[in-house]
Protein backbone atom coordinates (compact mmCIF):
# COMPACT_ATOMS: atom_id res chain seq x y z
CA UNK A 1 0.00 0.00 0.00
CA UNK A 2 1.06 3.36 -1.31
CA UNK A 3 1.02 6.19 1.51
CA UNK A 4 2.79 7.85 4.43
CA UNK A 5 4.14 6.32 7.88
CA UNK A 6 1.43 6.84 10.07
CA UNK A 7 3.63 7.32 13.20
CA UNK A 8 5.33 9.80 11.12
CA UNK A 9 2.50 11.34 9.83
CA UNK A 10 1.17 11.72 13.18
CA UNK A 11 4.34 13.05 14.46
CA UNK A 12 5.01 15.69 11.70
CA UNK A 13 1.59 16.99 12.65
CA UNK A 14 1.93 17.40 16.01
CA UNK A 15 5.45 18.86 15.98
CA UNK A 16 4.58 20.80 12.89
CA UNK A 17 1.90 22.45 15.53
CA UNK A 18 4.08 22.69 18.42
CA UNK A 19 6.56 24.77 16.35
CA UNK A 20 4.60 26.92 14.88
CA UNK A 21 2.83 27.62 17.95
CA UNK A 22 5.60 27.94 20.41
CA UNK A 23 8.30 28.98 17.98
CA UNK A 24 6.65 31.58 15.49
CA UNK A 25 2.89 32.91 17.22
CA UNK A 26 3.94 32.97 20.68
CA UNK A 27 7.55 33.82 20.86
CA UNK A 28 6.82 36.41 18.35
CA UNK A 29 4.19 37.54 21.12
CA UNK A 30 6.18 37.55 24.06
CA UNK A 31 8.92 39.63 22.04
CA UNK A 32 6.05 41.68 21.23
CA UNK A 33 4.72 42.13 25.18
CA UNK A 34 8.46 42.90 26.10
CA UNK A 35 9.49 45.12 23.62
CA UNK A 36 6.12 47.20 24.44
CA UNK A 37 6.65 46.91 28.23
CA UNK A 38 10.28 48.50 27.66
CA UNK A 39 8.30 50.85 25.01
CA UNK A 40 5.73 52.22 27.54
CA UNK A 41 8.52 52.47 30.64
CA UNK A 42 9.95 55.08 27.99
CA UNK A 43 6.97 56.59 27.40
CA UNK A 44 6.34 56.84 30.65
CA UNK A 45 9.66 58.72 31.59
CA UNK A 46 9.17 60.59 28.53
CA UNK A 47 5.49 61.80 29.09
CA UNK A 48 6.02 63.93 32.14
CA UNK A 49 9.31 65.13 31.09
CA UNK A 50 7.67 66.19 27.71
CA UNK A 51 4.93 68.30 30.32
CA UNK A 52 7.72 69.94 31.87
CA UNK A 53 9.63 70.50 28.64
CA UNK A 54 6.64 72.45 27.19
CA UNK A 55 5.60 74.62 29.76
CA UNK A 56 9.33 75.79 30.20
CA UNK A 57 9.19 76.61 26.32
CA UNK A 58 5.97 78.11 26.78
CA UNK A 59 7.50 80.41 29.52
CA UNK A 60 10.29 81.01 27.84
CA UNK A 61 8.12 81.74 24.74
CA UNK A 62 6.04 84.04 26.73
CA UNK A 63 9.41 85.88 28.05
CA UNK A 64 10.89 86.66 24.09
CA UNK A 65 7.49 87.34 23.32
CA UNK A 66 7.41 90.01 26.35
CA UNK A 67 10.84 91.50 25.40
CA UNK A 68 9.95 91.82 21.59
CA UNK A 69 6.58 93.22 21.97
CA UNK A 70 9.20 96.52 23.48
CA UNK A 71 9.94 99.06 20.75
CA UNK A 72 12.85 98.31 18.23
CA UNK A 73 16.15 99.83 19.59
CA UNK A 74 17.50 102.21 16.78
CA UNK A 75 20.92 102.86 17.52
CA UNK A 76 23.96 101.39 16.02
CA UNK A 77 27.14 102.42 17.17
CA UNK A 78 29.73 102.11 19.48
CA UNK A 79 31.61 105.55 19.84
CA UNK A 80 29.97 108.58 18.71
CA UNK A 81 29.89 112.62 19.42
CA UNK A 82 26.33 113.24 19.62
CA UNK A 83 23.85 116.30 20.77
CA UNK A 84 23.10 115.94 24.40
CA UNK A 85 19.04 116.34 22.88
CA UNK A 86 20.20 113.00 21.36
CA UNK A 87 21.79 111.67 24.39
CA UNK A 88 18.60 111.95 26.01
CA UNK A 89 16.53 110.10 23.54
CA UNK A 90 18.90 107.51 23.42
CA UNK A 91 18.42 107.01 27.27
CA UNK A 92 14.96 107.28 27.00
CA UNK A 93 14.90 104.51 24.74
CA UNK A 94 17.17 102.55 26.36
CA UNK A 95 14.76 102.63 29.01
CA UNK A 96 11.93 101.94 26.74
CA UNK A 97 13.43 99.30 24.95
CA UNK A 98 14.07 95.39 26.48
CA UNK A 99 15.73 93.97 23.30
CA UNK A 100 19.01 95.28 24.53
CA UNK A 101 20.80 95.86 27.71
CA UNK A 102 23.62 98.07 28.06
CA UNK A 103 26.89 96.12 29.01
CA UNK A 104 28.64 99.44 29.10
CA UNK A 105 27.80 103.09 28.58
CA UNK A 106 30.09 106.32 29.05
CA UNK A 107 28.82 109.23 28.41
CA UNK A 108 31.57 112.15 28.50
CA UNK A 109 30.55 115.90 29.13
CA UNK A 110 33.27 116.95 31.06
CA UNK A 111 33.59 119.77 28.67
CA UNK A 112 29.57 121.00 29.50
CA UNK A 113 29.43 123.98 31.46
CA UNK A 114 26.39 123.99 33.31
CA UNK A 115 25.02 127.62 33.89
CA UNK A 116 26.51 130.98 32.18
CA UNK A 117 26.86 133.73 34.53
CA UNK A 118 23.36 134.57 34.44
CA UNK A 119 22.77 130.92 36.49
CA UNK A 120 20.63 129.29 33.36
CA UNK A 121 21.47 125.88 32.26
CA UNK A 122 23.07 125.83 28.93
CA UNK A 123 24.21 122.86 26.80
CA UNK A 124 27.01 121.76 24.85
CA UNK A 125 26.82 121.21 20.88
CA UNK A 126 28.11 117.57 21.40
CA UNK A 127 28.92 114.61 23.82
CA UNK A 128 31.34 111.43 23.22
CA UNK A 129 29.56 108.57 24.10
CA UNK A 130 30.31 104.84 23.81
CA UNK A 131 27.92 102.54 23.95
CA UNK A 132 28.52 98.77 24.01
CA UNK A 133 25.13 96.88 23.77
CA UNK A 134 23.99 93.37 24.10
CA UNK A 135 20.93 92.02 22.44
CA UNK A 136 18.13 89.61 22.81
CA UNK A 137 18.64 86.12 21.02
CA UNK A 138 15.42 84.49 19.90
CA UNK B 1 -14.13 -15.20 0.84
CA UNK B 2 -12.55 -11.75 2.91
CA UNK B 3 -8.85 -11.48 2.72
CA UNK B 4 -7.33 -11.11 5.66
CA UNK B 5 -3.55 -10.01 6.21
CA UNK B 6 -2.64 -11.31 9.38
CA UNK B 7 1.56 -10.48 8.66
CA UNK B 8 2.42 -9.48 12.14
CA UNK B 9 4.98 -6.72 11.31
CA UNK B 10 2.93 -4.69 8.78
CA UNK B 11 3.44 -0.99 8.55
CA UNK B 12 0.60 1.30 9.52
CA UNK B 13 0.14 4.09 6.61
CA UNK B 14 -1.81 6.77 5.98
CA UNK B 15 -2.91 8.20 2.77
CA UNK B 16 -1.78 11.46 1.44
CA UNK B 17 -4.50 13.34 1.39
CA UNK B 18 -5.39 12.58 4.78
CA UNK B 19 -1.91 13.38 5.69
CA UNK B 20 -2.90 16.82 4.02
CA UNK B 21 -6.30 17.06 5.93
CA UNK B 22 -4.45 16.51 9.40
CA UNK B 23 -1.56 19.21 8.57
CA UNK B 24 -4.41 21.78 7.88
CA UNK B 25 -5.99 20.70 10.73
CA UNK B 26 -3.04 21.37 12.88
CA UNK B 27 -2.51 24.60 11.42
CA UNK B 28 -5.53 26.05 13.04
CA UNK B 29 -4.85 26.61 16.43
CA UNK B 30 -1.53 28.84 15.24
CA UNK B 31 -3.94 30.56 12.67
CA UNK B 32 -6.28 31.30 15.37
CA UNK B 33 -3.41 32.30 17.90
CA UNK B 34 -2.17 34.07 15.42
CA UNK B 35 -5.75 35.72 15.26
CA UNK B 36 -6.18 36.59 19.01
CA UNK B 37 -2.65 37.99 19.62
CA UNK B 38 -2.86 40.35 16.46
CA UNK B 39 -5.93 41.51 18.17
CA UNK B 40 -4.49 42.02 21.37
CA UNK B 41 -1.54 43.42 19.88
CA UNK B 42 -3.46 46.58 18.42
CA UNK B 43 -5.56 46.68 21.23
CA UNK B 44 -2.07 47.33 23.64
CA UNK B 45 -1.21 49.24 20.40
CA UNK B 46 -4.31 51.70 20.89
CA UNK B 47 -4.16 51.89 24.94
CA UNK B 48 -0.67 53.11 24.60
CA UNK B 49 -1.06 55.86 21.63
CA UNK B 50 -3.86 56.90 23.41
CA UNK B 51 -2.23 57.25 26.65
CA UNK B 52 0.47 59.09 25.63
CA UNK B 53 -1.10 61.06 22.60
CA UNK B 54 0.91 64.06 23.66
CA UNK B 55 4.02 63.06 23.37
CA UNK B 56 3.40 60.53 20.20
CA UNK B 57 1.63 63.98 18.26
CA UNK B 58 4.34 65.97 19.04
CA UNK B 59 7.24 63.73 17.28
CA UNK B 60 4.91 62.17 15.11
CA UNK B 61 5.28 58.61 16.14
CA UNK B 62 2.98 56.50 14.86
CA UNK B 63 2.97 53.08 16.52
CA UNK B 64 2.92 49.63 14.52
CA UNK B 65 2.69 45.88 15.37
CA UNK B 66 6.32 46.06 14.65
CA UNK B 67 7.46 46.22 18.24
CA UNK B 68 10.94 46.85 17.45
CA UNK B 69 10.54 49.52 14.86
CA UNK B 70 7.91 50.94 18.04
CA UNK B 71 11.21 50.88 20.03
CA UNK B 72 13.44 52.11 17.46
CA UNK B 73 10.73 54.93 17.01
CA UNK B 74 10.64 56.16 20.46
CA UNK B 75 14.83 55.80 20.65
CA UNK B 76 14.97 58.28 18.15
CA UNK B 77 12.21 60.72 20.40
CA UNK B 78 14.24 60.24 23.01
CA UNK B 79 17.05 61.85 21.91
CA UNK B 80 15.61 64.51 19.57
CA UNK B 81 13.90 65.37 23.07
CA UNK B 82 17.60 64.97 24.94
CA UNK B 83 18.59 67.80 22.12
CA UNK B 84 15.80 69.95 22.20
CA UNK B 85 16.24 70.02 26.28
CA UNK B 86 19.99 70.91 26.11
CA UNK B 87 19.38 74.24 23.32
CA UNK B 88 16.40 75.23 25.32
CA UNK B 89 18.14 75.10 28.61
CA UNK B 90 21.17 76.93 27.04
CA UNK B 91 18.76 79.31 25.85
CA UNK B 92 17.31 79.93 29.16
CA UNK B 93 20.90 80.58 30.15
CA UNK B 94 21.32 82.86 27.75
CA UNK B 95 18.00 84.63 28.43
CA UNK B 96 18.64 84.69 32.46
CA UNK B 97 22.13 86.00 31.87
CA UNK B 98 20.51 88.84 29.56
CA UNK B 99 17.88 89.36 31.90
CA UNK B 100 20.00 89.92 35.10
CA UNK B 101 22.18 92.24 32.86
CA UNK B 102 18.87 94.06 31.83
CA UNK B 103 17.93 93.91 35.34
CA UNK B 104 21.35 95.81 36.71
CA UNK B 105 20.79 98.38 34.12
CA UNK B 106 17.05 99.11 34.94
CA UNK B 107 18.14 99.61 38.85
CA UNK B 108 21.01 102.03 37.75
CA UNK B 109 18.87 103.79 35.57
CA UNK B 110 16.13 104.47 38.09
CA UNK B 111 19.36 105.90 40.22
CA UNK B 112 19.70 108.31 37.24
CA UNK B 113 16.39 109.17 36.60
CA UNK B 114 15.93 109.59 40.45
CA UNK B 115 19.61 112.08 40.02
CA UNK B 116 17.51 114.31 36.78
CA UNK B 117 14.21 114.09 38.18
CA UNK B 118 15.56 117.64 39.58
CA UNK B 119 15.82 119.92 36.43
CA UNK B 120 18.85 121.91 38.41
CA UNK B 121 21.06 119.18 37.75
CA UNK B 122 23.29 118.40 34.40
CA UNK B 123 25.08 115.38 33.73
CA UNK B 124 28.61 115.96 33.37
CA UNK B 125 30.21 112.39 33.57
CA UNK B 126 28.79 109.02 33.17
CA UNK B 127 30.36 105.23 33.05
CA UNK B 128 28.23 102.65 33.28
CA UNK B 129 29.46 98.84 33.40
CA UNK B 130 27.54 95.64 35.03
CA UNK B 131 29.41 95.60 38.07
CA UNK B 132 29.61 99.59 38.93
CA UNK B 133 28.79 102.98 37.65
CA UNK B 134 29.84 106.47 38.27
CA UNK B 135 27.94 109.68 37.44
CA UNK B 136 29.26 113.29 38.24
CA UNK B 137 27.05 116.09 37.62
CA UNK B 138 26.68 119.69 38.52
CA UNK B 139 23.81 120.83 40.32
CA UNK B 140 22.68 124.73 40.88
CA UNK B 141 20.48 125.57 43.75
CA UNK B 142 20.30 128.02 46.59
CA UNK B 143 19.84 124.55 49.20
CA UNK B 144 22.57 123.45 51.54
CA UNK B 145 24.05 120.53 49.52
CA UNK B 146 21.64 117.59 49.15
CA UNK B 147 21.46 114.22 51.16
CA UNK B 148 18.77 112.79 48.39
CA UNK B 149 20.84 109.72 47.91
CA UNK B 150 20.20 107.20 50.54
CA UNK B 151 20.52 104.02 48.79
CA UNK B 152 22.91 101.59 50.28
CA UNK B 153 24.44 101.17 46.57
CA UNK B 154 25.21 104.69 46.37
CA UNK B 155 27.77 106.63 47.68
CA UNK B 156 27.84 110.41 46.84
CA UNK B 157 30.59 112.85 46.72
CA UNK B 158 31.44 116.62 46.57
CA UNK B 159 33.58 117.51 44.52
CA UNK B 160 33.92 121.12 44.78
CA UNK B 161 30.98 124.04 45.00
CA UNK B 162 30.86 128.04 44.29
CA UNK B 163 29.25 130.18 44.82
CA UNK B 164 27.39 132.41 42.42
CA UNK B 165 25.23 135.03 42.29
CA UNK B 166 22.23 135.91 44.02
CA UNK B 167 22.69 133.33 46.77
CA UNK B 168 22.69 130.51 44.09
CA UNK B 169 24.95 127.69 44.08
CA UNK B 170 27.46 125.21 41.98
CA UNK B 171 28.41 121.76 43.18
CA UNK B 172 29.48 119.11 41.50
CA UNK B 173 29.14 115.67 42.64
CA UNK B 174 30.25 112.15 42.48
CA UNK B 175 27.87 109.25 42.59
CA UNK B 176 29.17 105.62 42.93
CA UNK B 177 26.76 103.19 42.22
CA UNK B 178 27.49 99.33 43.20
CA UNK B 179 25.31 96.97 40.79
CA UNK B 180 23.60 94.43 43.00
CA UNK B 181 23.44 90.83 41.07
CA UNK B 182 19.90 88.61 41.42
Amino acid sequence: MRGINRKFAIWFAVLTLLVLVFGLVVLDFVIFMSNTKKLEQKLQNLAPAFKVFTLKQREYEEIIKTIMSTPEFQYNFTEKEISVEEVEDLLKELAETRRVTVKTLTIDAKRVIPINFFGTPISQPSVKITLELERVKQ
Amino acid sequence: MEKLNIYPFKKRKVKLSTFLVLLVVMLLPPVSFNIYFSYAKEQMIERLQSDYSEVLRAYSVKLSKDSSKNLEEISRVESVFMNQIKSLEVRVNQLNAFLDKRKKWEDFLKVLLNIFEDQNRTLCYLDFSQEKAIVEFYEVSKNVVSSTFQNSNVSTSLLFEEKLPEGFYLRKYRLEYKAVGK
